[in-house]
């Protein structure tokens, strides 16, 4: 599995219908297009953290916008 | 080594905390504190191992109160970044057990240590509503006390004050039944909508509470 496929199951786990799986694309923004609030966004770097066995720090996680930050994070991270 | 600290009043490990406890003792006469439970009947539980204290904010008076309310727990604190702020008021509150959050930003690290204490079998207050509400204004709880809880796998007891009509009056807490988050998640991994229902839960409980307190001051 890709990064970006393991990344979508993560939203998919957390998130369920509340964010559609076809609507997460690496150009989707995480606040705007997707909905997420900052409790959504913790989250998400928690769970994340946990599927790719890395940690973030609050510089990592500054500056995230899109799906595709959030890759090109996990990727350099792990 | 962490867990000799468990069940002592007093620990060199936590010097400056329990020392902060004792500078702040005279609190108990100063509130004459009186504790119920949110039935009605006096407030007579234990609190025992990790757990989150979810209170209502109504002045900067309200650590020293959670603190003398279960003054046999060491409480730590999330504090808000503006209570942090000067570097030698940062070094009294993280002294004395606050973790600093930082509300502008999505703190995760500040997450990351209250859950780590939690599991630690520690206790964590939280004013899940994020600021002093003074007035009749209803503030929604947020929702990171119930991410915090559910990382740590901690209950969260629900309390309430209200301001005294007089200086002279007992000050009146009332503390709900613990929420165990975990009997709120429908799946393996907790999903927003679980966070979501924690929260409600937590704010009907907060509500439950109000309404008791309020009926016991009226009653002066």
């Amino acid at each position: 599995m890709t990064t970006m496929e393991r990344l979508v199951d993560v939203f998919v786990r957390v998130f369920e219908d509340e964010v559609p799986a076809d609507a997460i694309r690496p150009e989707s923004r995480l606040i705007d297009d997707l909905g997420l609030n900052s409790i959504g966004m913790l989250y998400m770097a928690m769970e994340l953290e946990n599927e790719f066995g890395i940690r973030f720090s609050n510089e990592d996680f500054a500056g995230l916008t899109t799906v595709g930050d959030v890759v090109a994070r996990v990727e350099k991270k792990g | 080594m962490k867990e000799k600290t468990k069940g002592r009043l007093f620990s060199f490990r936590f010097l400056p905390i329990d020392l902060s406890r004792i500078v702040a003792s005279p609190c108990q006469l100063a509130f004459r504190l009186k504790k119920y439970h949110v039935s009605g009947e006096p407030y007579r539980h234990t609190l025992k191992g990790g757990a989150i204290l979810a209170a209502n904010h109504l002045s900067f008076s309200d650590p020293f109160l959670i603190s003398s309310t279960f003054w046999y727990r060491r409480v730590f604190y999330l504090a808000a970044e503006v209570v942090m702020q000067g570097k030698l008021r940062s070094f009294l509150l993280r002294g004395t057990g606050c973790i600093k959050i930082d509300r502008n930003i999505s703190d995760l690290e500040a997450i990351k240590k209250s859950v780590a204490l939690l599991k630690d079998g520690r206790c964590l207050a939280i004013f899940p509503q994020g600021t002093v509400v003074r007035g009749e204004e209803e503030v929604s709880v947020k929702s990171g006390a119930v991410l915090i809880a559910l990382q740590a796998g901690v209950p969260i007891v629900p309390m309430y004050s209200l301001k005294r009509k007089h200086w002279y009056n007992r000050k009146r807490m009332v503390i709900a039944d613990p929420i165990y988050p975990s009997e709120y998640v429908t799946k393996k991994i907790p999903s927003m909508k679980d966070i979501a229902a924690v929260s409600r839960a937590l704010q009907e409980a907060l509500g439950r509470c109000q309404e008791l307190c309020e009926k016991l001051e009226a009653e002066l």
